[in-house]
């Protein structure tokens, strides 16, 4: 009798990665940063690094830890260690930030943190890997939406193994020859690695399976699911052969990169089409408001797929500035938001009426949300989204601040319908007096022995 | 034990009828644990293969005017307590219980199935049919104590899920 259960610390996950969310956007909304320092400037890598692992990766993590059983159908293997990822990783990401306000000059900071951060994260990094792939070895078959999860897990750890070279270059611990290449040309590699390898790939399978799931929708398994998945695999390939020939040779290996760009336009753009195939044919004649927002967040890909690759061929780089917040800010975490906005009540209808459905009335999922009064936030946090990537492009500091406001406002409106949501504030009156559960940590409950 | 059930079909075979029917009226009548007497005009070798797998064993005598007397006797774990192990799927007994969730939105399916589990008595089985596997109904129905068994249809479209009811809680 296979079955997954509830991740206890997905809701830990998800509460630190929105609150990795909001430091991000307040300290670009304070002009932290792009575009007032340098793209490669400290100050731009701890905005950077607080959106890719504060936000998007503890979110990513968080969920596959929740969905990955559900995606295969067996139980997430040591159900203690999750809460230790987290730990390693929140320490590890402090230490880091603090690393890159060393570069930046901060008095009583040593940038030796740096890599010491970095091996903490890798080692957070490591130990979530190592519960996921052995999940999946459970599996009896893997479906192709977990392929693109292990796609993306591969990658994670390459991300975090180059970070952590590259830390060790920037702290000085490693010199020579190999050390400048790594600068010129490893910092690309380890974002592709990051926002395409990773994210990119972790959100597309988890996509396939939940956008399925919430809109009754059968699963897609044809042709264009294997060419996506494919040509994601052979454009990580080529990335990964890029970063051998880095390695070996201190030069950037033109080829690959070129072949891993056309790959990925393709993967993308099979996805989507795909995407669109798996709306049309769903079930649920309405659309709820998180699978609404789902489709801005795919949108916002198809755009900054196209931005990435006009800012690479170019060469501008307030392009390729704008091109990654639509990527980062507007597909992974447009993604994530509109999805937490079933998640969450999801996970708290399970929890909270489970235990009573077929003893009593119980209340329906979207009962515990009131979509009118979280649509003027997805708005404007889309809105700002693509105000914000205009503004970079255009290099005009002041209203980029002014649009980051606006997303930080979006994004805190969402935090507060999520909040509401764990406390059933928006629950009919039959349930008013029903306990609340715990705004984050979910109450264990005893299970019978059969 | 309670005495055995005596049963006289040869006044049906004489008249060129069909006993089956007067057999497994009275087995389905049968007391746990009690015994079928049957005499027959013939020694009724068909029916020890349905007798065996319905849990009896049997002793066949020739009697002197050539008919047949047998003695059908339910196993010994058979006896008393039901056979149905929650652990074991093939020994439940078959569903009367059946629920067609195909196309219910989720999570209907597991508010209806742990609805109509609580009217089900202990050991009894419902049958239904899913669009996907019920992956978050599972821990509620082990919470429960009901035991399951379910895998999907050939074609991979249809989820099919056995329950067993456990103990009412």
């Amino acid at each position: 009798m296979h079955m997954a259960t509830i991740s206890r610390w997905t809701l830990a996950y998800f509460s630190c990665a929105l609150i990795g969310l909001l430091c991000a956007l307040g300290l670009m909304a304070a002009g932290f940063g792009y575009p007032n320092d340098g793209l490669m400037a400290p100050r731009t890598l701890v905005v950077v690094h607080l959106v890719t692992i504060g936000w998007l990766s503890l979110l990513m993590l968080g969920a596959l830890l929740q969905f990955l059983p559900v995606l295969i159908g067996r139980e997430l293997v040591w159900p203690r260690l999750p809460p230790v990822v987290l730990t390693l990783l929140l320490i590890g990401l402090v230490l880091l930030l603090c690393g890159f306000l060393a570069l930046d000059g901060l008095h009583g900071l040593s940038a030796d943190i740096l890599p010491f951060g970095g091996l903490i994260l890798l080692s957070g990094f490591c130990l979530a890997a190592a519960i996921l792939f052995t999940t999946l070895l459970r599996a009896s078959s893997l479906p192709l939406p977990a392929g693109f999860v292990v796609l993306g897990l591969i990658s994670m750890l390459v991300t975090a193994m180059l970070g952590e070279t590259l830390a060790s270059v920037l702290a000085g611990l490693v010199g020579g020859d190999f050390s400048v290449a790594l600068v010129e040309h490893g910092v690309g590699l380890h974002a592709a690695f990051g926002l395409g390898g990773w994210l990119t790939l972790a959100a597309m399978g988890v996509s396939y399976r939940l956008v399925s799931m919430f809109l009754v929708a059968p699963e897609r398994k044809g042709a264009l699911t294997a060419l996506a998945f494919w040509s994601a695999a052979v454009a990580l390939g080529a990335l990964v052969g890029a970063l051998f020939a880095l390695v070996a040779t201190n030069t950037s290996w033109s080829l690959g990169l070129a072949l891993t760009g056309i790959a990925a336009i393709l993967a993308v753009g099979a996805y989507l089409i795909d995407i669109a195939a798996l709306y049309r044919t769903r079930r649920r004649a309405t659309l709820e408001l998180h699978m609404a927002g789902a489709v801005a967040a795919m949108g916002m890909l198809g755009l900054g797929a196209s931005l990435l690759t006009w800012a690479l061929w170019s060469g501008i780089e307030s392009a390729l500035a704008a091109s990654m917040h639509v990527l980062a800010l507007g597909w992974l975490g447009g993604l994530g938001l509109a999805m937490l906005y079933k998640i969450v009540p999801f996970l708290t209808w399970l929890e909270c009426f489970a235990p009573l459905m077929g003893r009593i009335t119980t209340p329906r999922v979207q009962d515990l949300v009131n979509e009118g009064r979280a649509v003027p936030w997805f708005v404007l946090y889309f809105a700002a989204e693509l105000a914000g990537a205009a503004a970079l492009l255009l290099k005009v500091e002041h209203v980029f601040q002014l649009t980051t406001m606006l997303q930080l406002l979006g994004a805190v409106g969402l935090v507060v319908q999520y909040v509401r949501a764990r406390r059933l504030a928006d629950l009919p009156t039959a349930w008013k007096n029903h306990p609340r559960p715990r705004l984050i940590l979910p109450a264990t409950r005893k299970r019978s022995v059969v | 034990m309670t005495e055995a059930f005596e049963l006289d079909v040869r006044p049906i075979l004489r008249n060129g009828g069909e006993p089956f029917g007067a057999i497994m009226g009275a087995v389905n009548a049968l007391a746990p644990g009690q015994s079928l007497k049957l005499f027959a005009t013939f020694r009724p070798d068909p029916l020890f293969t349905v007798m065996a797998a319905k849990g009896f064993g049997y002793e066949a005598t020739r009697l002197n005017d050539g008919d047949w007397e047998v003695m059908f006797v339910p196993n010994a774990q058979s006896e008393g307590a039901p056979t149905s192990r929650p652990e074991d799927p093939d020994s439940w007994a078959d569903p009367i219980h059946y629920l067609d969730c195909t196309e219910m939105d989720p999570p209907e399916p597991m508010v209806q199935i742990l609805a109509r589990l609580e009217s089900m008595s202990e050991g009894e089985v419902m049958f239904s049919l899913l669009g996907r596997e019920p992956v978050f109904l599972f821990p509620e129905l082990q919470v429960r104590g009901h035991a399951w068994a379910g895998d999907f249809d050939a074609e991979g479209t249809a989820y099919r899920l056995m329950v067993r009811a456990g103990p009412r809680s």
